[in-house]
């Protein structure tokens, strides 16, 4: 496989891994936001 | 006793040590001047000038006399901070301390932009290894492109040390001229009804609990998935929980402060120590500063193609401004005031910079996973 070849793939599988990353930490946030709601008195 | 042995710098000096001299000048003109990013352009700058002297002693140098090695102080902290990834893990650290993640519990969704904003990168990787650079070489000078110092030299450190000097200039030098390259490439992408979108406002607290809870969950993850991000995820992560346990301020203030300022002397000094001639006075750094804008402009194309394809979906009320797009490259905050400062321009009336800033601190993460990513996926290839 030449560099080009390889970068190539790099590129999908980077591009495809952080939105994979950025999809989790999205769910994370809502889910975290959910569980731990801000509460006026108690912070 | 001839001129030549009383001065022997004159006689060795070559036109190659004379123009990085010149490169030295003008970053530290640059950093006092324009203010383009002073903190590292300034020793960095000062260090090229400091190792480009001939017979320097800031370099490690070999006693003609003796034959034994003459440690150089620049030498010693590239060994001790640079080629083992320390100093930029430590920035990590004072980085996530400096961090406010709450914008981004405001309005989750914009995260998404910090992974668009991040195709300048790979996009540049692709062509650098059509200029002849290979996988780790191509990989070094993608990373230019995700906008941020400590994550361009901990990849290329480790993969292209020798490209470390033009690598680090390039990358700080773009950062710095974010306001002069952003704003064509949006208004080039985007029409002025686009600029005039208004999003809506999010105006909820976020708790403590979820401000600690998120840098945890986000460093379990990220090891878990990509192992080798690890260290850079993990670092940031570690400032922020700092910063947000609410236990440890002082040691958070030191993380923002002191430490902040000790590391990023010691890094942009040691850096100027691959900033020799025989290194950096070649085609190849040309092409380097050349590829860097190239990222820069395809990380900006990423991040608002990608918000005028999530706009086809999303209903009237929920449309986003596609300049916000483009702040999902990091360059933190400075491309968040740029483009809250062209939708003023646009409609003094759009306040863009709160949805600005949450992409923005998105990009943060996103320029992060992306270097880890390219250290998990590069030596698969090589």
């Amino acid at each position: 496989m030449n560099n080009f070849e390889a970068a190539l793939e790099v590129t999908g599988l980077g591009m495809l891994g952080i939105f994979l990353f950025m999809i989790i930490f999205f769910f994370a946030i809502k889910a975290i936001d959910k569980l731990f709601p801000y509460k006026q008195k108690s912070e | 006793m001839d001129l030549e042995s009383l001065l022997p710098v004159i006689y060795s000096i070559t036109w190659q040590n004379l123009v990085m001299i010149a490169v030295g000048l003008t970053l530290i003109y640059l950093a006092i001047a324009k203010e383009y990013e002073p903190n590292l352009l300034l020793p960095m700058g000062f260090g090229a000038v400091l190792v480009n002297i001939p017979l320097t002693s800031a370099l490690t140098q070999i006693d003609p006399v003796t034959g034994k090695a003459l440690e150089g102080a620049l030498s010693v902290f590239y060994e001790a901070g640079i080629a083992n990834e320390v100093f930029p893990l430590l920035i990590f650290i004072a980085i996530g301390a400096m961090i406010d993640f709450s914008p981004l519990f405001k309005n989750p969704l914009l995260l998404l932009f910090g992974a668009a904003a991040q195709f300048g990168i790979f996009l540049t990787m692709m062509g650098a290894t059509l200029l002849g650079f290979d996988l780790k070489e191509a990989a070094s000078i993608g990373i230019i492109g995700a906008a941020d110092g400590p994550t361009s030299i901990f990849v290329s450190s480790r993969f292209a040390p020798g490209l470390l000097g033009p690598i680090s200039v390039a990358a700080y030098s773009y950062m710095a001229l974010v306001p002069i390259i952003q704003p064509p490439v949006i208004r080039l992408l985007t029409t002025k009804k686009e600029r005039c979108i208004h999003m809506e406002a999010h105006a909820k607290n976020v708790s403590k609990t979820s401000l600690i809870l998120f840098p945890i969950i986000v460093t379990i993850f990220a090891g878990i998935i990509a192992p080798s991000s690890l260290a850079l995820i993990g670092f940031l992560m570690f400032g922020n929980l700092i910063r947000e346990c609410g236990v440890l301020n002082k040691l958070s203030l030191a993380a923002q402060n002191e430490l902040s300022s000790i590391v990023t002397i010691l890094l942009g000094i040691s850096i100027a120590s691959t900033m020799t001639a025989d290194r950096f006075v070649r085609l190849d750094t040309l092409m380097i500063i050349g590829l860097g804008l190239v990222a820069f402009i395809f990380d900006t194309f990423g991040g608002v193609m990608f918000a005028k394809g999530m706009n086809i979906f999303l209903p009237a009320k929920k449309k986003i401004n596609p300049m916000v797009g483009a702040c999902g490259i990091s360059a933190f905050p400075m491309s968040a005031r740029v483009i809250h400062g062209m939708g003023q321009k646009e409609d003094p009336t759009n306040y863009l910079l709160m949805h600005a800033v949450s992409a923005n601190v998105g990009g943060q993460i996103g320029s992060v996973v992306a270097g880890g990513l390219i250290l998990s996926l590069i030596p698969l290839f090589c």
